[in-house]
């Protein structure tokens, strides 16, 4: 199913064209297939270019369709004069000037453009009014008002340097001082030519004129036979200084006072509107009714009107730029270019039915033979086409492949009936080839009289009638042949469709595949060059080479324009041709070998596309012989839009290199600077974000391929590569500075033009940006740098203390657990184990038994209490002022309750969350402890109380009796006393407190724990403790 | 058979991973009269499936099970029989986690080296209704109601009464339930009748608060 795709994609992609040219025959697709069947050359000789048109609209962003003038200024752009305004071209896109955004453009309606010596830019108007465009200012020029205001025709410059107007009556008028002379004109068209370094010429009413020096001098003579005819029909300017007219049914050049050049016959069958020549020396005629003449040097005419493709019969304006596209404003229709293509495209007069054709080759005789997909064969020969169809070709009409045996006989491979052979004045199926049905996409007649035959299913050897299958019961595995050649010691290579490539080789099969080092198990088309080089077409994986066992590939990668390779041909100067699914390109074959080498990793390709003439990118392939080779060296290729025929000796490189120009200047989406001019630096006010730099390139023949590299000395270490249709460089930051904003270009065939655009602008600081500020600032800086020097020093230091302490604390901490489970569970353990013992002894006697077991109990007991306290002052979850208070307030009420003591707590249910550590807990509570012992040993109290309260900066923990109290001064003499207060003041000392103890004999005792708790505790908040 | 004797039978189950101790426990049981013993667990999702149709009146459920914690056995247990008394066993007096027994349902605790006499004792004082609280848990609670505002599931606030909070507070300041019965002119029994009221609203607001907790999580982030 898998291997079947690629098939499929090309049928859908072919049926595809086969529906579209049979619903809509649009007329640009019939301009080259006309032209050829009206006077167009045999296929066996090189002609005239075939031309084709490209149309702009008011959808592409022209201001108006009726484009009335044209010129190219010396900086490269197009200007085109319409009934809405003034625009300006690039290639890619229009900038309109017209009188909402230029009031001094005095009307819309413009008709005529003219740019003198100096660069200035001439606008003429349907109204009589003109304008001038100089150094980027428009200005409306006033002259002497001629009393009718007529709609301006054309505008020249005399010898002298003054700017005349033609108006449509035939009325010349001066721009400088509104002097005018005239011819009489009734009726008629008037034109307008200047030859270069030559005078003005007007043509009106059938007549001629000249102007000397301010004045109109008729050139029309009195003798008709030496004499400039009768009627002048048209006048257009000669290259090389005379003068074209058109007179008296005829068209020559006259100079110097004859004639000096005939083209034969006038073609046109209406007025002539524009005439001009063309840098190639063939002369173009608009007319108003009868669309456009081509009149070539050799005298060939070729007609373009709306059925070859133009929008408009009438020519309005005609203008031919550097790159030699010829320009039209056609009626109301748009903008028209028209290029002569690099390519022919041969068609039969009817089309190929609609079909598409797959499959070109070339018999001895000169004949071109083409399969197509549904229209059987088609043979040109001698300009005419011949259509094999049912009744005399192949029964089959979907010809995949077609090729001739060295007897002449022509072969069809059909897909669905197998193969068919020129019999007599028709085609049969050879014999033994019978029952040979799978689709066939390729023949090849080996050196040795053998067929060889690509099928679906397999690659088939017949000889004599006999016929050998070389398929998956010999081994090999989606044996979909797609290509087929012999090398010098016959061996047979085969390309197949999923199944890589095929060798057989003196009877033994062998298959590589992508394992192998393919890049594609899709292989479509195979050359063999001079050298032995077997060269792979793929679909999808580019082009792979195959020499000495190795396998090496080209692909996008390397700069093959397509991965779908259609068809691989040879031409005699070292190039190889492939069509492929992105058109038809040239690559040097050393280029493609340094590149299979590992010498380089780029190769440079010379693509035809629809800028070259292609109607469709889209080459057949996926069979044999997708190319071949003319008897004049010409190669032919079938595409999706007829067989396209290319020629190596016309393949050459468009080395113009495009003007580049900086067009305006955006910053803080304000346009700081249009069309900058000038060395001084472009001033940029401080402060401004995202700057915008708008280049073009003007190159018109694939404006879209033109490609772009600007950098921001200062800024750019490199060169950025940009985007062909953005044309615009962004900096969203730009700090103070000089900067030289460079872009430079190259067309759609590389020429670079190196000197490109530059553009020198210095971005002003903001006060904070200058020198002074930055000394003032630099010296605060410093300051301010030494000053957190050393701040973080002590704030360092300062932590290396706190850090060395809290390590400490740890330390004096699990030491203490240590010994408090060393000390207090170990004693009692011990004891434990003493008492089982002695209880063990004692066995005999049950009461001391008794008496022992709960002593045991009360120990283990002990122990438990122990633990807890221990497993309480050391679990972190205990870190909080309100845990060491209900802890101690609940250990306080056990301890009293077992001793009948009443003990009440005053404790507030709110605590603030401040987190005391287990080292600090653990001292108040053995101070605490402590207390308690002393208070029930001495004090004989009934009632206790303890009670908590928080202050600003910590807590006080007092324990308070109504015991019978004692002299404070009396108790620090008795020693015994006076050292368990020394006691509890190391401890509350450690915990970061102190203790005080008030007592008065008789009425109770008062001991104070008051502990500070540190500022940075304390402002811990809620949500940190809440995470226990 | 000791349940024939007395007219008041008490039925005990044990919930409690360390065998000897069990064993210890049920043994008392077994031979005090007015006890017996109905069911003895090893772990958390047992008594899960097997308390409920033992049906005992007080259960003794150690804190620390294997698996699932007793806490939240507990939890699960108590919707299911709620006219069971729950009683915790722990080894240290953990205030948080006697606390979060208790919310979880629980109307008691006792701690694991209690004398045979203080374990009866305790198990007849919760079968009749009663409820011991230390100051520590009693502190506990108080904070847990002034918190914030809960309500149960018919949208109610779980408030406690005036009353209940006297009793409380009381017992935070660290006086005896006998001596809170003087203070209030009431009996030690309604004493415990209050606290035992205070314990089921402690129950309800920590559901509650379970279920607002995970309501407002979005879907599929409970886990």
């Amino acid at each position: 199913m898998f291997t079947q795709r690629p098939e499929r994609q090309i049928l859908a992609i072919q049926s595809f064209w086969r529906r579209w040219l049979g619903a809509a025959i649009r007329p640009a697709a019939l301009v080259p297939g006309a032209l050829l069947l009206l006077g167009g050359p045999a296929a066996g000789a090189a002609g005239t270019p075939d031309y084709f048109p490209r149309v702009w609209r008011t959808e592409n962003g022209l201001p108006d369709n009726a484009v009335t003038a044209m010129v190219q200024t010396h900086d490269g752009y197009l200007w085109l004069a319409t009934y809405g305004g003034l625009a300006r071209f690039d290639g890619v896109s229009f900038t309109g000037f017209n009188t909402a955004n230029t009031p001094e453009l005095q009307s819309d309606r413009t008709t005529c453009l003219f740019e003198d010596a100096d660069g200035a830019l001439w606008i003429g108007h349907e109204r009589g009014d003109l304008t001038c465009l100089r150094h980027g200012q428009f200005t409306a020029r006033e002259f002497h008002e001629t009393g009718n205001r007529r709609k301006i025709s054309f505008i020249g410059s005399d010898g002298e340097g003054d700017v005349w107007m033609l108006d449509e009556e035939g009325t010349l008028v001066r721009a400088r001082d509104g002097a005018t002379c005239a011819l009489p004109n009734q009726d008629g068209v008037v034109l307008m030519a200047q030859p270069p370094r030559g005078q003005l010429w007007v043509a009106s009413a059938g007549r001629l004129a000249s102007l000397e020096h301010g004045r109109l001098v008729s050139r029309m003579g009195t003798n008709a036979a030496t004499d400039i005819g009768n009627y002048i029909q048209g006048i257009g300017a000669g290259r090389d200084g005379g003068l074209w007219i058109v007179s008296d049914g005829r068209v020559r050049k006259r100079s110097g006072g004859a004639w000096v050049e005939d083209r034969g016959r006038n073609p046109c069958n209406s007025s002539i509107s524009r005439m001009i020549e063309t840098t190639g020396g063939t002369l173009a005629l608009g007319t108003v009714d009868d669309g456009l003449y081509l009149i070539f040097p050799n005298r060939e005419v070729r007609h373009f009107s709306q059925t070859e493709g133009l929008p408009h019969n009438w020519i309005r304006c005609l203008m031919e730029d550097r790159e030699g596209t010829l320009w039209i404003g056609a009626g109301s229709g748009g903008l028209v270019a028209l290029r002569p293509g690099k390519v022919q495209t041969l068609f039969p007069p009817d089309h190929w039915q609609g079909r598409v054709p797959l499959s070109v080759t070339t018999a001895r005789d000169g004949a071109l033979w083409v399969g197509t997909e549904g229209a059987g064969l088609y043979r040109f020969q001698d300009g005419q086409w011949t259509n094999f169809d049912r009744t005399s070709g192949p029964v089959n009409l979907y010809v995949w492949s077609v090729s001739q045996d060295d007897q002449g006989r022509l072969w069809a491979g059909t897909w669905g009936s197998g193969a068919f052979r020129q019999q007599g004045a028709g085609f049969v199926v050879p014999p033994g080839l019978e029952k040979i049905t799978t689709p066939m996409a390729a023949v090849l007649h080996g050196a040795d009289g053998v067929t060889w035959m690509g099928t679906a299913t397999g690659l088939l050897r017949y000889d004599q009638g006999g016929v050998k299958r070389y398929g998956e019961n010999e081994g090999l595995s989606v044996p979909d042949v797609r290509a087929i050649v012999e090398d010098r010691d016959g061996t047979i290579w085969f390309g197949m469709l999923g199944g890589g490539l095929g060798r057989l080789h003196a009877g033994g099969l062998k298959q590589f595949r992508q394992a192998d080092g393919l890049t594609s198990d899709y292989v479509q088309s195979l050359h063999l060059d001079a050298g032995g080089a077997l060269w792979i077409g793929t679909y999808g994986g580019g082009v792979n080479r195959f020499q000495n066992g190795r396998f090496a590939s080209i692909t996008s990668r390397e700069g093959l324009p397509n991965n779908f390779i259609c068809d691989i041909e040879e031409d005699d100067r070292g190039y190889f041709w492939m069509s492929s699914h992105g058109g038809i390109f040239r690559v040097s074959k050393t280029a493609l070998e340094d590149c299979a080498n590992g010498q380089t990793n780029r190769v440079h390709c010379l693509l035809y596309g629809e800028g070259e003439g292609l109607a469709s990118l889209e080459c057949s392939g996926g069979l044999q012989p997708a190319a071949c080779k003319l008897a004049d060296g010409r190669i032919g290729f079938p595409t999706a839009r007829g067989v396209v025929l290319v020629d190596p000796a016309n393949a050459e490189a468009n080395h113009l290199a495009p003007p580049v120009v900086i067009e305006s200047v955006i910053a803080g989406g304000r346009t700081l600077v249009q069309n900058p001019a000038g060395p001084s630096p472009l001033k940029i006010p401080p402060g401004l974000q995202r700057f915008e730099f708008h280049y073009t390139g003007l190159s018109f023949i694939a404006p879209e391929k033109i490609r772009f590299q600007y950098r921001l000395e200062g800024w750019d270490r490199d060169w950025v590569d940009a985007a062909s249709k953005v044309r615009v460089a962004e900096y969203s930051y730009l700090p103070p500075g000089d900067y030289q904003f460079h872009v430079r270009a190259c067309n759609s065939d590389g020429a670079w033009n190196e000197t490109g655009a530059t553009l020198a602008l210095s971005v002003l600081p903001l006060f904070w940006q200058t020198w002074w500020f930055h000394a003032l600032a630099t010296l605060g800086g410093v300051a301010l740098v030494a000053g957190t020097v050393w701040f973080i020093f002590r704030r360092r230091m300062r932590l290396k203390l706190e850090r060395i302490e809290r390590q400490q604390a740890l330390e004096r901490e699990r030491t203490r657990i240590a010994k408090d489970i060393h000390d207090h569970l170990g004693a009692n353990l011990t004891r434990i184990s003493l008492l089982s013992q002695a209880a063990h002894g004692e066995l005999g006697n049950p009461a001391q038994v008794a008496a022992q077991l709960d002593c045991i109990y009360d120990t283990s007991r002990e122990l438990t209490r122990s633990m807890d306290e221990i497993v309480w002052a050391v679990n972190p979850q205990h870190d909080t002022l309100d845990s060491l208070a209900s802890y101690l307030g609940n250990f306080a009420q056990e301890y009293f309750i077992s001793l009948h003591l009443r003990c009440r707590l005053d404790v507030p249910l709110h605590l603030p969350p401040w987190p005391i550590s287990a080292e600090t807990r653990h001292n108040i509570f053995l101070a605490f402890k402590e207390t308690l012992h002393n208070l029930v040993k001495h004090s004989g109290a009934d009632e206790v109380t303890v009670s908590l309260v928080t202050e600003a900066a910590g807590f006080q923990l007092t324990v308070r009796d109504n015991g019978r109290g004692f002299d404070p001064a009396q108790t620090a003499a008795r020693p015994g006393r006076g050292n368990g207060l020394t006691n509890l003041r190391q401890r509350l000392e450690k915990a970061g407190g102190r203790c005080e103890i008030h007592s008065v004999p008789g009425a109770g005792t008062e001991v104070k724990f008051t502990v500070r708790v540190p500022e940075r505790a304390r402002g811990v908040s809620i949500n940190q403790m809440t995470r226990h | 058979m000791t349940c024939q004797k007395t007219p008041v039978c008490i039925a005990v189950a044990i919930v409690e991973d360390d065998v000897p101790a069990r064993e210890i426990l049920a043994g008392w049981i077994r031979n005090t009269e007015g006890f017996s013993c109905v069911g003895e667990f090893d772990d958390a999702e047992t008594a899960l499936v097997k308390l409920p149709p033992a049906k005992p009146s007080v259960v003794l459920f150690d804190i620390n099970l294997p698996g699932m914690n007793g806490i939240e056995c507990v939890r699960k247990l108590k919707p299911r029989l709620p006219d069971t008394q729950f009683v915790m066993v722990t080894v240290y007096e953990d205030a948080n986690h006697i606390f979060n027994a208790l919310s979880a349902g629980a109307s008691g605790y006792l701690l694991k080296q209690m004398r045979r006499q203080e374990l009866m004792d305790a198990l007849k004082d919760v079968h009749a209704g009663g409820s011991p609280m230390s100051s520590q848990i009693a502190r506990k609670v108080v904070q847990n109601f002034y918190r914030n505002e809960t309500q149960d599931a018919a949208g109610a606030a779980v408030e406690l009464s005036p009353r209940e909070r006297e009793v409380l507070e009381l017992l935070a300041r660290g006086y005896l339930y006998k001596e809170i019965a003087e203070m209030l002119k009431i009996s030690v029994q309604t004493v415990n009748t209050y606290i035992r009221r205070i314990y089921e609203k402690l129950h309800v607001r920590s559901r509650a608060q379970a279920v607002a907790k995970y309501a407002h999580l979005p879907m599929g982030a409970t886990h």
